[in-house]
């Protein structure tokens, strides 16, 4: 059980990580809902939230989203005319989707008091006295909610959404209303035909089948076990539920990945279980042969999906069964039903499979069957995947972490052994052994890390449908194109990465696209094209997103930011070019001459730099007028264990991490030059703030007065660059970081400690709070200057 | 440097099971009595001592390579790597507002565990290892708030260390909160 919550928080986090901006979709294209572009937007993101809820079972959320969704559609269509009062509506319902989401940060997916917002979702929907509808909210809540919620009618809308025919989900409906229908009043609805693709599974959806094996698999699983018990207690209200559950994510699940043959199947079998466990029918040896022959034929179509090859199978005897038994409460569960329907379904199906539940009465002997049934569909199948808890995961990379710094030292030992005592045969058994942990250390510190690794691709798969989805906004062609040279990363980066890309492919497709008649005047190719790359570059994982668009005018960025007042005219004179493109990322920047619903509001690219620092990464830009932008976002491969840069400081030796070192050049006294209190060298033109550590770390010694040469460490992160000035530069340890702790107090400009080969303990630098140094410095500084002179 | 610290570590292990063999035989007897085993310290001539149980090792102070750390607390004299951890050194003197602690050979640097974090703060000397009956211990007449109490041993006074009042995270951050302003 503690798995499944842990997984189902897991779901709720990746949920609410889309969820923000699919909102925020929504509450773009919401104001302006009388433009189709708008509408198609407006439904096609909360059709995906939609979808997305559905795998949280949070019921009240999904039915606030559907009557959304749906009120869309029929705007679309023209069913219903767009009003305020209508407008007011679905507002009303955008709230209750916040309440929603600031529920399931708490991961409480119990039901929502709705009053009677879905009835009157539905109404408006309708079409139907819409005014009558707004005026009377609350008046008989209870009572509507129940109408919707036991009526099914929340899966009438979803079957009709699914493009099932409505007729068989209309059944539970009317035998609920109805519940005093005798056997012989009740109509079986026909069966539909589901519409299966055969073949290879969908592209776009490959990346969540591997997860969804494991998860189905373990849900087979559970669902034999539970359902076997359910059995000895039928009455069971928490296991019902839990099977009910079961069932209703299979069905969520494979909807969502376009398995329409379980998701129809999973959708019978949840209506039955519906019924079951809210005591509308008895559970009995009929019913429960029924739900286990369905049970069975999951496991036939999850082995199709695991082995990549879709295809159909003659579901039709026991989807009838469902059927009749949800319509008819389950009162004629027997083989009469069956025997005068099936032939019929066989008949008309054409390739049929020698099933055995066919042809065995489905009353008869079930719980023979049952026993029969279990082993058969339980082949043994080595899955292979493991779904670990990323804090087992932290754990033994923790382990491994500690064993490189005992590696590092036994390598050092044995170095010294190997030079006071060369002669010694036994030190030379050592040394073979020292070498062999050596490599089996490094070994195992790789494979740690590699399971922590995700393929890129996962971040990259939901772009293409955004760049298309803007694109046909903006009224611009727009092609993505990706190389991921299957480029893995560590998953605390990946999780991380996504946000910031959104934000720099939206800003491709807005700002540096043209629409195609500006580019066709350009003489260009009507149609843009936004690369996004990944790629391995030594300790680093590059990402790249090019466009062949416009390009940055330095010029009018300057203009903008001293319109905003973020720069001075005087300023704004000394800075470069590439000073200019980073004014993009400065808080409250936008370049936007309107608000679009895509961008403009100046606050994507903060976040930006944001998560990219959080990352310890670095960001840079590159463009030219009229050719083109592009963002390069260097990222470490993992966070736990760095390369650094070991260097010297007067008496001190401290560590800067490598993921944080452009360059490193070496500068004489006199290159060193005061800018406005700060000191700063000339490095290829470009003025680059110098951070001096013996300053701002206030290492002790004078400094001596023959050292005139030094060097300068090039640093970078996000967009922030900077010299850190260095005496030494004394080679390259892996190293990892150890935290300093509270005890010892601020220790601004240092990330953590880290213990040497030889034992020591060495402090590792944070490049971003030591560039916050030497501006805090230049203000006391500045401040000492203006008290001087008062 | 290997040599000195395998020797020092030799010098630690036997003291302390010299401590854990004198605690076992006289285990019986302290549970009738309710007796407190102790350590004396030494700071700028004044008597300390601290609860056995909080100590986890005592290390001879000139043997140790300690690390500045920049930024930091003003009476944290830097980190020292102990047996691949990464162990703050908070000097005692400094941090009780006194001397700060000599730097000769009998100074010594005790490791002490609070709140599951490991500090080691610094001390002129470590004298002995004292049994005190607890109804010996008088409550602190209340000036300084790292006192948890005094005993009279062999007419000396004795200030028995509230530990976690001078090494507790949250002290510390009250503490540099006070530095602030």
């Amino acid at each position: 059980m503690s798995t499944d919550d842990e997984f189902l928080q897991e779901i709720i986090d990746e949920f609410l990580n889309d969820a923000g901006q699919l909102l925020s979709i929504i509450d773009e294209s919401s104001p302006q809902l009388a433009g189709r572009a708008d509408i198609e937007s407006y439904i096609g993101a909360i059709n995906s939230l939609r979808m997305q809820s559905g795998f949280l079972d949070f019921d009240s959320f999904s039915e606030i989203a559907l009557g959304m969704e749906r009120i869309g559609t029929a705007l679309r269509d023209e069913q219903i005319p767009l009003s305020d009062e209508l407008m007011a509506l679905l507002d009303e319902a955008r709230l209750v989707l916040d309440k929603a989401i600031e529920q399931l940060r708490n991961y409480d997916v119990s039901a929502m008091d709705l009053g009677n917002l879905p009835t009157r979702l539905a109404q408006a929907r309708a079409g139907e006295e819409l005014e009558e509808a707004l005026a009377q909210p609350a008046t008989t809540p209870e009572a509507q909610i129940a109408t919707i919620s036991v009526g099914g009618e929340e899966e009438a809308l979803d079957d009709e959404l699914d493009e099932y025919s409505p007729i068989e989900a209309a059944s539970p409906e009317s035998s609920d209303e109805d519940s005093t229908t005798s056997e012989s009043q009740v109509e079986i609805p026909a069966l539909e035909e589901v519409e299966v693709e055969e073949g290879p599974i969908a592209e776009d959806v490959m990346d969540f089948v591997g997860d969804f094996i494991t998860e189905a698999t373990e849900i087979l699983d559970k669902l034999d076990e539970d359902l076997v018990h359910l059995e000895e207690a039928s009455d069971d209200l928490d296991l019902l539920n839990e099977i009910f559950r079961a069932a209703h994510t299979l069905k969520g699940t494979s909807s969502f990945l376009g398995f329409a043959q379980m998701a129809d199947l999973t959708h019978k079998m949840e209506n039955v279980l519906d019924l079951l466990r809210k005591g509308e029918m008895q559970l009995n040896a009929g019913i429960m042969d029924c739900i286990l022959r369905g049970v069975d034929h999951i496991k036939e179509l999850l082995e199709d999906i695991r082995a990549n090859h879709i295809q159909r199978h003659n579901l039709d005897a026991t989807r009838h069964d469902l059927l009749v038994i949800a319509a008819t409460l389950g009162a004629n569960t027997g083989a009469k039903e069956t025997s005068k329907t099936a032939p019929q379904q066989e008949a008309s199906a054409e390739h049929q499979e020698p099933e055995a539940t066919e042809e065995e009465p489905v009353q008869a002997t079930a719980s023979d069957d049952k026993k029969g049934a279990t082993p058969r569909a339980a082949t043994p199948h080595a899955d292979p995947v493991i779904r670990v808890d990323v804090e087992r995961l932290d754990d033994i990379m923790n382990l491994a972490e500690e064993l490189v710094l005992g590696r590092n030292r036994l390598l050092q030992l044995n170095a010294e052994l190997l030079e006071q005592y060369s002669e010694d045969e036994l030190v030379g058994r050592v040394d073979e052994a020292t070498g062999q942990v050596g490599m089996l250390t490094g070994e195992l510190q790789e494979s740690v890390m590699k399971m922590r690794m995700v393929p890129v691709s996962r971040v990259f798969s939901r772009f293409p449908r955004m760049v298309r989805d803007l694109a046909r906004n903006l009224n611009k062609q727009i092609e993505l194109a990706i190389e991921d040279h299957d480029t893995e990363m560590d998953k605390s980066v990946a999780d991380e990465i996504g946000d910031p890309l959104v934000h720099l492919i939206r800003n491709a497709v807005d700002h540096g696209v043209e629409s195609p008649e500006k580019r066709q005047a350009a003489g260009k190719d009507p149609k843009g094209t936004v690369l996004l790359t990944a790629s391995h570059e030594g300790n680093h994982i590059v990402i790249r997103i090019r466009d062949d668009g416009a390009g940055m005018d330095p010029a009018k960025l300057k203009a903008k930011a001293m319109e905003r007042g973020i720069l001075s005219p005087t300023e704004a004179e000394q800075m470069s070019d590439q000073e200019a493109y980073n004014l993009i990322f400065a808080p409250g920047f936008s370049m936007a001459a309107a608000i679009t619903d895509v961008s403009g509001r100046g606050v994507g690219m903060d976040v930006v730099k944001t998560n990219i620092m959080r990352l310890n990464g670095t960001i840079e830009l590159e463009s030219t007028l009229g050719v083109g932008t592009q963002v390069t976002i260097r990222l470490p491969l993992t966070l736990a264990i760095i390369g650094g840069l070991q260097i010297s400081a007067g008496e001190e030796i401290f560590i800067i991490p490598l993921t944080s070192v452009i360059e490193a050049t070496r500068v004489a006294e006199g290159e060193i030059d005061v800018m406005r209190g700060r000191k700063v060298i000339k490095l290829r033109g470009k003025v680059l703030p110098l951070v001096d550590l013996r300053e701002v770390l206030e290492v002790p010694g004078q400094e001596s007065e023959e050292e005139s040469a030094h060097y300068v460490v090039v640093v970078g992160l996000a967009e922030r660059r900077a010299g850190v000035l260095v005496d030494r530069l004394m080679g390259q340890p892996e190293v990892v970081i150890k935290a300093l702790g509270e005890l010892v107090g601020p220790a601004t400009g240092i990330a953590g400690a880290t213990i040497l080969g030889d034992g020591r303990v060495r402090l590792i630098l944070d490049v971003g709070q030591l560039m916050d140094l030497i501006d805090t410095n230049k203000k006391h500084r500045e401040v000492l200057e203006v008290v001087e002179r008062a | 440097m290997s040599s000195k610290t395998s020797e020092n570590e030799r010098d630690l292990v036997g003291f302390l099971s010299s401590l854990g063999a004198q605690a076992t035989n006289e285990r019986e007897e302290e549970k009738q009595v309710d007796v407190i085993q102790v350590i004396g310290l030494e700071l700028s001539g004044e008597h300390f001592i601290v609860d056995i149980l909080n100590v986890r090792e005592i290390v001879r102070l000139e043997e140790l390579e300690i690390t500045r750390v920049p930024h930091a607390h003003y009476y944290v004299l830097g980190v020292i790597n102990l047996r691949g951890k990464v162990v703050p050194v908070v000097d005692l003197g400094l941090r009780m507002q006194m001397k700060s602690h000599q730097r000769d050979a009998r100074a010594r640097l005790v490791v002490v565990e609070i709140e599951e974090k490991v500090v080691g703060f610094t001390v002129d000397a470590v004298s002995e290892v004292l049994r005190l009956p607890r109804n010996e211990i008088e409550a602190s007449d209340g000036r300084a708030t790292y006192a948890a109490g005094v005993a009279m041993v062999n007419d000396q006074i004795m200030t028995l260390l509230e530990l976690s009042e001078l090494f507790a995270e949250t002290a510390m951050a009250i503490q540099q909160a006070g530095e602030d302003q």
